[in-house]
């Protein structure tokens, strides 16, 4: 068999399924093994150039711009359809007049069910929309990885701040807290400044090699897939959360 | 889907590959709400795997239309200071200003379609995925892909020696 080509080496390389011939053919042939190992070299090169481009993102204000598009798209729905060549009666502005009235007329009358309809809803609070940002957001920043270690600082961490850590599929680390927080980034490395918790800080499971820093201790570290608790003043069973002294 | 653990989690990744891509902070930022919006206003619903994958064809032909439309003027205009809020030394500041100008440059001397793929195989996705996007054979992305990795590798090593 020849070389496998440089197709089925960054195949190989990247996780797809090639034939077994190729598999076959990688055990033996010094000169293609040699070959995904260069590849693998130019991976994690390509990857640590890009992470140069990085630039912090403020995540929260972005949010809020796309919740006011969508709840400002949501109340002029129907704008941007052609207009009908004949207007019909029943226009948005008449309906709404029709059932603003017809409610009104209703509730007046002692006994109405539409009274008791409206006093009972008007205790309740409104209910939350899927669309609109709940009251409290936490800001964060995402980073994709490669390889370890993976180490995550925070800094400035105010006592009795929550931190929970989470091992989680995929290919990235991330952290979470409240607004204020400031997040920077540098080659598998992610350091925060924290102004409030909770704070949540996820680890890619595929990671071997992870370490979290709060306030220059390590509270935790994992290598060769083993969990290390260091300077870890107070926690839950499972070890997974920490009350910052 | 909630709109907030949603936003969260795949607003980052996006406007990074769309600021890769673009190599512009303004575009990067309004395409990828945009892409935002329509996902929540479309109810775009599937796996948070088909989501992202979703999110990122959309913001790519954002990107493109932006570049059919105002060809090379965006990049003719373009002033593109390097920000930074990290507490850095000039020389570690520096370092970063001399990195980025070479991955820059790297990906700027890539035609348009190896750029995409390039930087959608380094944001995690499948060959499937890229081929969808980039509308090739999924069986032709192996090769495409090494192509452009070479590519990018040698602008930046090219880049890096000294003039």
């Amino acid at each position: 068999m020849s070389h496998l080509t440089e197709r089925t080496i960054l195949e190989l390389r990247d996780g797809v399924p090639v034939d077994a011939d190729a598999s076959a053919h990688l055990d033996e042939c010094a000169v293609c093994r040699t070959a995904l190992e260069e590849a693998e070299a130019r991976s994690v090169d390509i990857a640590s150039a890009l992470t140069d481009l990085d630039e912090g993102f403020d995540v929260a204000s972005a949010r809020e711009a796309v919740a006011a598009r969508l709840a400002g798209r949501a109340t002029t729905a129907g704008g941007g359809r052609q207009p009908s060549a004949r207007a019909p009666f029943w226009t948005l502005g008449r309906a709404a007049t029709f059932l603003l009235l017809t409610t009104g007329a209703l509730s007046a009358l002692p006994g109405s069910p539409v009274r008791d309809f409206i006093s009972s809803r008007s205790l309740d609070p409104p209910a939350p929309s899927a669309l609109m940002p709940a009251p409290i957001k936490p800001v964060g920043m995402r980073m994709s990885v490669q390889d370890g270690p993976v180490i995550v600082e925070l800094d400035q961490v105010p006592p009795g701040t929550s931190i929970e850590v989470l091992l989680v599929p995929g290919s990235s680390v991330a952290v979470r807290a409240a607004p204020g927080s400031s997040f920077s980034s540098a080659q598998g490395r992610v350091q925060a400044t924290i102004v409030g918790g909770p704070v949540t800080v996820e680890f890619p499971n595929a990671i071997d090699e992870v370490s979290l820093t709060v306030n220059g201790r390590t509270y935790l570290s994992r290598k060769d897939g083993n969990l290390l608790f260091g300077f870890a003043p107070e926690q839950d069973p499972e070890g997974t959360r920490f009350i910052v002294p | 889907m909630d709109f907030n653990t949603t936003f969260d989690e795949e607003y980052l990744p996006l406007v990074r590959y769309c600021h890769q891509l673009s190599d512009d902070r303004d575009t990067a930022e309004d395409v990828a709400q945009e892409a935002m919006v329509r996902l929540f206003e479309r109810g775009v619903e599937g796996s948070s795997a088909g989501v992202r994958a979703w999110l990122f064809k959309t913001a790519t032909h954002l990107i493109r239309d932006r570049y059919r439309v105002e060809g090379n003027r965006m990049r003719l205009l373009r002033e593109n200071p390097v920000m930074t809020t990290d507490p850095e030394t000039p020389d570690a500041a520096l370092e970063r200003t001399e990195n980025r100008a070479r991955a820059r440059r790297a990906l700027d001397a890539m035609p348009a379609r190896d750029r995409e793929m390039l930087l959608m195989r380094y944001s995690g996705f499948s060959y499937r995925e890229i081929a969808d996007t980039v509308d090739v054979a999924a069986t032709s992305v192996g090769t495409l892909l090494a192509r452009a990795e070479r590519r990018f590798t040698s602008v930046l090593a090219a880049a890096g020696e000294p003039a």
